[in-house]
Order: C-alpha cells, then sequence, then structure tokens
C-alpha cells in the first residue's frame, strides 16, 4: 500500500461506518499536527472518486481544522475488501494503542450488529473478548443499550458518573425520569453499589406511592442538597441516599436513630462499640471492645460498669 | 370465587390405573386430554395454569412443616395431593417455588391415605396436626377430586390425627354430612375486604368465605381462621378490625379452634416476580428487611404491632378464642402477645386441645 497526499475535499467526511472513536475533536493532536506536521497516514476506502474513513477521523478532522488542503493517506479499493473486514482492521488498529472507553466499545457493537450484519452469537464470542469484555449476551445487551441511550446519560456513562448496570436500569424508566435520573447524577457522585441501590429505593418509591420515579427527588430536602454548594458531588450523593433510604424505610431509620441516641447517653468511650441484633430482630446486644494492657481493660471494663446501671442502657434492649 | 376448569389435562401414563383419574375426568368432559410418559417441564403448555396434571407421587406424602425449626413451632405436618393453585394471590410463594405453572393432582390417593394411616399407626402416642394447604389450595380443587370426603372420613377414624384443610375457596359442598368426627377443622385463609379484594384475585370474597364458615359451623365442623399473610396497608387497622368483627358476627366463637396470625413473608427474589406480574400490587412496598430462614418480613416493630392490635380485637371480642402466632420467635410472641415462656411444645398441646377437648371421645 502506498502512502500518497489525497486532497480533504476528496474525502467523504459524513459516512462514518467505520468510526470508532467517540469524541472526534481533540486539542493535542492539533497542537501536534500544527507543530510537527502528520507523521502518521491515515487509512481511506477507495470508493469510486470519493474515499471513505477508515482509520484516522480525528486525524483528517483536525488537519480540515488546521486549514490543511491534503492529508498523508493509505488507500484501498472497496472492492478488494469486505466491509466487515475493513471494520475489523479499524478495530485492531485502534485497539493496538490505545484502551477503548465504554462508549467506544458501544459504537463497535453497535455498527458491527447494525451495520456489517455481524450475528450476535459471534459477538459474543469473538468480539466481546476482543473488546476486554465478558463472553455474555447480557453484556451485548447493555452495550447496545448504551449505544442508543439519550446522549446526557451517555455522558453519565463516559464521565464513570452511571455504571453500564445503572444505565441498563434507567434505560427502562420513561423518559423524563430518564432526564430526572440525568440531572440528579450531573450533582452527585455514587459508588457502583449505591447507585444501584438509590435507583432501587427511588422504583420502591415510586410504586409505593404510585407516582412518577423522579417524584422524590423533587422534594425540597433534596434540592437543598443538590444546590448546597459546600458539599462535594460525593456528599451530596451520600446525603441524597440517606433522605432517600429515610423516606423507604421510616420506622427502622427512626430506631436506628434512637439506638445511636441512646449510645451517646451512655457516655461510653469511643472504643467501647456496641452493636444491635441486624433489624432489630433479637433484643440482645453486641459489646466489644479493645484493650492493649490490664489498666485499660480495668478502665473500659468500670466504663462499661457504670454505664450499664444507666436506665438509658435499658433502652438500647427495647427499640422499637 | 372463579372455579377452575382446565383448558387441557395431562395425564400420567401410570395414572391411567388410579380410580381417581376416570372420577377427576368424569367432571371434565370435552377437553383435551394427552398422555405423557415424563413429568412436566418439557411438555408443550404445561407451563400454564390452565392445564391440569394428573401423575402419581411417587415419594411419602407426611412430611413436617417447613416452619418446623422456627422458635416457637405449632409442630405442623402437610400432606400434599396438590401442587400449584390458581386463585392468583399476589403474594404467593407458589410462583416461585414450584417449576410449573401448571396444576398438578396426585392421582394415587390411596397410597396418600396408607401412608398417613401408617405413620400414624406407627406412633399412636403422639398427636399428628395435618394439613393439605401448604402447596396448594385445600378445597379449590376438591369440585374435581373430591379428596375431602376421603380425608375427612379417613381422620374421624384415627384417633392420634386432626386434619386440617385450609382454604380461600368456599368449595365446600362435599363436606356435607360427612362423618367428621370432630377431628377436621376447616379453616379459611382471611384478610381484610380490601386485600381479598385487590391482591387475591380469583379466590372467594371475605363475605363468601365467611358464608362458607357458616355453612361448616352448621354441619359441626370447628373453625380455623388464618390472618396471613397480614398485609400493613393504609388502612389496615379499621379494616383488619372490622374483618374481625364480621368473623363474630358470622360465626359462633365456641366454634373456632383457633386463629392464627402471620406476617406477609417471602424469599427476596419472588418480590420481582410480585412486581412484574402485579404491577398495581402494594404489598411489594412494605418496609421489609431480611429475616429469619432467608426470608424477607416486615420490620419486626409493624409485625409485633399488627399482632398485638389483631389480639386485641379478637380477645375483646371472643376471649375464649386461642390466637398463636406463625413462624415467630419467643420474643416477638412475648412482646405482641404477651406470652411468655411459650415454646413449640406448649403450642402444639393448646392446638390440640382445642380439638380433642371438642371432639368426641375415641371409642370405636
Amino acid at each position: 500500500m502506498l502512502i500518497q497526499e489525497i486532497s480533504l475535499e476528496n474525502i467523504d467526511f459524513e459516512d462514518e461506518r467505520f468510526r470508532i472513536s467517540e469524541e472526534l475533536e481533540s486539542s493535542p493532536l492539533m497542537d501536534s499536527l500544527r507543530e510537527i506536521g502528520q507523521l502518521n497516514p491515515v487509512l481511506l476506502l477507495e470508493r469510486d472518486s470519493r474515499k471513505v474513513i477508515v482509520c484516522g477521523f480525528r486525524r483528517v478532522r483536525a488537519l480540515a481544522r488546521l486549514g490543511m488542503a491534503r492529508a498523508l493517506a493509505r488507500t484501498i479499493p472497496e472492492k478488494s475488501c469486505d466491509p466487515s473486514r475493513t471494520f475489523e482492521l479499524a478495530l485492531r488498529d485502534n485497539l493496538s494503542h490505545r484502551q477503548l472507553d465504554p462508549l467506544e466499545k458501544a459504537r463497535v457493537l453497535f455498527s458491527l450488529r447494525n451495520h456489517f450484519a455481524v450475528p450476535d452469537e459471534r459477538l459474543v464470542q469473538a468480539y466481546l473478548p476482543m473488546l476486554g469484555l465478558n463472553p455474555h449476551e447480557n453484556v451485548l445487551r447493555s452495550y447496545l443499550l448504551a449505544h442508543v441511550i439519550q446522549p446526557a446519560l451517555r455522558n453519565c456513562l463516559k464521565d464513570g458518573r452511571l455504571t453500564l448496570s445503572s444505565i441498563e436500569a434507567v434505560a427502562e424508566m420513561p423518559y423524563p425520569v430518564r432526564e430526572s435520573i440525568s440531572a440528579l447524577m450531573g450533582k452527585i457522585r455514587l459508588s457502583a453499589s449505591l447507585q444501584k441501590k438509590l435507583l432501587g429505593l427511588l422504583d420502591d418509591l415510586a410504586g409505593a406511592a404510585g407516582k412518577p420515579l423522579s417524584a422524590p427527588l423533587e422534594s425540597s430536602e433534596v434540592s437543598e442538597i443538590l444546590n448546597d454548594s459546600r458539599l462535594s458531588p460525593f456528599q451530596r450523593g451520600e446525603k441524597v441516599y440517606e433522605v432517600l433510604y429515610r423516606l423507604r424505610y421510616p420506622r427502622f431509620s427512626a430506631a436506628l436513630d434512637r439506638f445511636d441516641a441512646q449510645k451517646k447517653l451512655l457516655c461510653l468511650p469511643g472504643s467501647i462499640r456496641i452493636t444491635a441484633h441486624p433489624f432489630f430482630e433479637q433484643p440482645g446486644l453486641h459489646v466489644e471492645f479493645d484493650a492493649p494492657d490490664v489498666e485499660r481493660f480495668r478502665y473500659l471494663a468500670a466504663a462499661l460498669r457504670e454505664a450499664s446501671q444507666l436506665p438509658e442502657s435499658e433502652e438500647l434492649f427495647n427499640i422499637k | 370465587m372463579i372455579s377452575y376448569r382446565p383448558k387441557r389435562i395431562l395425564i400420567q401414563e401410570q395414572s391411567w390405573n388410579d380410580s381417581a383419574t376416570h372420577e377427576i375426568l368424569e367432571k371434565l368432559p370435552g377437553i383435551e386430554i394427552q398422555t405423557i410418559s415424563d413429568l412436566p417441564g418439557g411438555n408443550p403448555g404445561s407451563s400454564e395454569k390452565s392445564t391440569l396434571i394428573l401423575m402419581r407421587y411417587p415419594g411419602k406424602f407426611l412430611k413436617k412443616c417447613q416452619g418446623s425449626g422456627a422458635e416457637v413451632c405449632c409442630n405442623y405436618f402437610v400432606v400434599s395431593y396438590a401442587w400449584n393453585c390458581h386463585l392468583g394471590c399476589t403474594y404467593c410463594v407458589l410462583q416461585s417455588y414450584l417449576n410449573t405453572e401448571a396444576l398438578i393432582v396426585c392421582t394415587n390417593i390411596d397410597e396418600l391415605i396408607f401412608d398417613v394411616r401408617n405413620t400414624l399407626k406407627q406412633s399412636p402416642d403422639r398427636m399428628f396436626r395435618i394439613g393439605t394447604g401448604e402447596l396448594a389450595d385445600s378445597l379449590a380443587l376438591d369440585h374435581l377430586t373430591h379428596y375431602s370426603e376421603r380425608l375427612v372420613t379417613l381422620f374421624a377414624s384415627l384417633p392420634n390425627g386432626i386434619l386440617e384443610l385450609k382454604t380461600k375457596s368456599d368449595q365446600i359442598s362435599n363436606l356435607e354430612g360427612l362423618d367428621h368426627g370432630g377431628r377436621t377443622v376447616i379453616s379459611w385463609s382471611l384478610n381484610s375486604k380490601r386485600i381479598c379484594r385487590t391482591e387475591e384475585h380469583k379466590a372467594a370474597a371475605f363475605e363468601e368465605r365467611l358464608a362458607a364458615a357458616a355453612q361448616c359451623e352448621k354441619w359441626g365442623y370447628r373453625l380455623g381462621f388464618h390472618f396471613d399473610p397480614l398485609i400493613y396497608h393504609e388502612g389496615w387497622e379499621d379494616e383488619y378490625q372490622e374483618a374481625i368483627k364480621e368473623i363474630f358476627r358470622a360465626v359462633d366463637p365456641r366454634s373456632i379452634a383457633w386463629i392464627s396470625l402471620g406476617a406477609l413473608r417471602f424469599p427476596p427474589h419472588l418480590r420481582e416476580l410480585m412486581r412484574k406480574r402485579f404491577p398495581e400490587s402494594k404489598a411489594p412496598y412494605g418496609e421489609f428487611v431480611p429475616g429469619h430462614h432467608g426470608k424477607t418480613r416486615y420490620f419486626r416493630p409493624i409485625r409485633e404491632e399488627m399482632y398485638r392490635k389483631l389480639h386485641s380485637w379478637i380477645h375483646a371480642a371472643a376471649p375464649e378464642v386461642f390466637v398463636y402466632l406463625c413462624m415467630e420467635t419467643r420474643f416477638v410472641w412475648e412482646q405482641s402477645l404477651g406470652k411468655k415462656a411459650c415454646d413449640s411444645f406448649w403450642l402444639s398441646d393448646q392446638l390440640d386441645s382445642r380439638i380433642l377437648s371438642a371432639a368426641p371421645k375415641w371409642d370405636r
């Protein structure tokens, strides 16, 4: 394959069949092209007089934005190459020098399936492992969904504000709810497990009240948290989760509060840990402390003994 | 109540040898019949409630109730001659327990009777309180099987057996005129009228169940009522209180052998199933926490509040009626019913004595 200079006017910028990169604008690439010029030729598919980009979407765009008229390119004639094979060429070229982000993986799978008619079985068996994903049909389904979901949620996935499984859960919700969730996620950050729990709480609260899933997010308490600039996105996320948890489990949350309040009244040293039976199902307490020496042991034991005589200690056994 | 009539009957080859098969078929003329060699699973159409499967059960019929092992357990035994139910209650555990939607009836009822008779004969000093409503409603298919006739008369002849037929139906006509010897309790699973209407779709209405109970009382049967599952819902206090009042308006408290209380509980994965199948149901949205035996259940103080109030309403209306809790800890018993030092033996004795003291003395 010869390297030649091709006029940008002959390149079809609209045909994105072989596109893999999600983000096409790149300032560092433009800086590099401006300073040292184009080192790596792009790969083009020759179709009549027009050329279709196979590898180098970002380079071609950057050259155009810099006002260059021509690009260094290798060309392959369309008739000599099967389209799906050509796409794989682009994919392998990308994978050889960088990691694809989740949206790019989603784009690859979507293109293979919808533009190149690769059957699902082959996508699962061959392409998911190639992309570093588990070869399971559920994984394929999730990624295909991620490609077609609304842009705000795609951005959440790209920025790591929603996991793929959260995206999958949100995708089943009505459009306005998806909008609310993506707006919420713009203001908070949650771990993967908290995302799942928060979506579960919203779903439950909506189901119980017969209202839209986004209704609990419209409360003044949640608004105050979301607009509190003193809090970090992670702190806001935790506080919103707490508010929703209390709405979903009011009596259990109140019992936890009472238990903590009673514990505080005992004024025990911090190294004595008192816990209740999970979910207060049984009345017992679990008391635990570490004593590195006999002096500390006597001190903690005495504090515990003193606390045990207080009426507040009885309340700990009767949390309702 | 919506009576069950299958659209299709699958009959296991060996079941053709049982008279019960032919008796059931006589009541279902004009329905497509197919003989099968294997049990359900690979049979097309076998996974619909409209399919009735007649088969022989190869194992032992009499088993301990799955509640055994709870801290305070009533030492109940179960015999299952049918699996699954067409009543479509939203919270029904059978949705996730069985691997087929089809209703299954065992045709080797003679073997069941032999099993029960033999087991009870081998332990003559022990009382066996036995129910048939664990994996199916005891009477919902009785218009087809008539098994109640054979079981009621069987237990009348057993010195150490008590039979409980537990139902949400009003199909009691087969019970009329049977020689029950005071050894059969006909029990109704009851709920508030609203829950009966919204969560127990094809079951008999609340009023129909009470009317059936009143009729059974006239035929001399002892009655049981099970407020199980209690569902915490808006207005539950008024609605359950009203339900209790209606019980005592319909039947004489002296006819009631027992009333049990049990709050809604289910395996965790059932919740998703309930939400998918019955999106209108509010039952999955209670304040549930992980509980004993891997089941999800209401936060303990909620259960205690419901038990305490229902017990007080029952006690106020009929102090002599025995009330017990199903699958609860001693702690919950104490907190809600104020009963101290109760254990499984005590509970079991209490329940047995409700029947034995009232039943005609054994003199056969």
